[in-house]
């Protein structure tokens, strides 16, 4: 459990699945993901038993925001194809609660996200690509202390189009100066 | 199968394991891969056996050398990840036998490859990327038309160090063009 003023992250629960359900199939908040196919029951039902999951190569937390009355799921966030070798990991948000956009649940999301990396995984290095018209997350990413590294010109078909992915980097040595 | 003047290239078999055995041991091969541990038969014949589970998402040829009346293999190349809907895929070449190095080898491969994902597979793009002092890799992205679209700082570790992953692309357009299309 992560806890800062405005979110908590929490593993996540088998009762979920109605959460991601909801987000996943919101074409709105699917285009900026990799996914693109509907997701079933079935399918999302699959995801606690894939071994990529178990095998200490992927942290998923559930975002939930403080609310009066309590707590509201709003999204989901982790640190995925986590290598132990060369201690780097490719980090992911998605706010499924459109309302939530925009108001600095992703930045302080991002923010525990990145010390945990940091600071508990004991990662040098956490990256993260973003489909190139999705502001939002580029100016995350730029918040966050991530550099541009690069851009896999027409990699993501979206819309319509080919998109670029636009890679980020950060190195826990930058992040340590952002942050002490 | 895929037919040029220096090289062949050709389905994986069951019987390759020896070669693969010798190449993905060997540290002066490894250093440029993502591989690390020591490479087992059993994990081996695992990774054989599975290709077939994967035949839509990856294709994986051994390159043989041409000598006269005779091929000799030395090594491999494919294309990995390939995406059905984005209609890319991930080029990746290593050759195991180093008497084959800087000989032209790579070059021709890399060549007979990428036109069979374009003119085959109708993909989009192809991506690729090697570690920052594989200077031979380097050089051969360029030479048969990927251009460079950026470097994972620090992203691999090698001998006490981190290097960087410098990432390539090349489209359908870009190899039409240097086709003369």
């Amino acid at each position: 459990m992560l806890k800062g003023k405005l979110v908590t992250l929490r593993p996540v629960r088998r009762s979920d699945k109605q959460f991601f359900l909801k987000w996943c199939n919101d074409p709105e908040v699917i285009q900026f993901d990799t996914d693109y196919v509907p997701l079933t029951e079935m399918e999302q039902e699959k995801w606690w038993t894939e071994p990529s999951s178990s095998d200490g190569s992927n942290v998923h937390f559930m975002m939930e925001a403080v609310v009066q009355d309590g707590a509201k799921p709003v999204g989901f966030l982790g640190l995925h194809y986590i290598d132990h070798k060369d201690r780097h990991a490719s980090a992911g948000i998605i706010i499924g609660e459109k309302d939530y956009w925009s108001r600095g649940y992703g930045a302080e999301a991002a923010g525990l996200l990145l010390r945990y990396g940091f600071e508990e995984l004991n990662l040098h290095r956490i990256y993260a690509g973003i489909w190139s018209f999705n502001a939002r997350s580029l100016g995350l990413c730029l918040k966050m202390g991530f550099r541009e590294e690069g851009r896999r010109r027409e990699a993501v078909f979206k819309n319509g189009v080919y998109c670029d992915e636009v890679m980020f980097g950060l190195l826990r040595s930058d992040w340590e100066k952002l942050n002490k | 199968m895929l037919r040029g003047k220096l090289v062949v290239l050709r389905p994986i078999q069951r019987s390759d394991i020896k070669y693969f055995l010798k190449w993905f041991n060997d540290p002066e091969v490894t250093q440029y891969l993502s591989m690390y541990l020591p490479m087992t038969e059993m994990a081996e014949e695992k990774y054989i056996e599975d290709l077939a589970n994967r035949a839509s998402t990856n294709v994986s040829f051994v390159i043989e050398a041409i000598d006269g009346e005779k091929t000799v293999p030395i090594g491999t190349v494919g294309l990995h990840q390939i995406n059905i809907k984005d209609h890319h895929g991930t080029f990746g070449i290593s050759i195991g036998e180093k008497d084959y190095w800087s000989k032209g080898y790579g070059t021709e491969t890399a060549r007979l490859v990428i036109k069979y994902g374009f003119e085959e597979l109708n993909l989009h793009r192809i991506g690729s990327g090697a570690i920052s002092f594989n200077e031979r890799s380097l050089r051969l992205h360029l030479k048969v038309g990927f251009k460079e679209e950026g470097r994972q700082r620090e992203a691999m570790y090698r001998k006490g160090l981190y290097y960087d992953h410098v990432m390539f692309g090349i489209l359908r357009t870009e190899w039409d063009k240097i086709q003369g299309r």
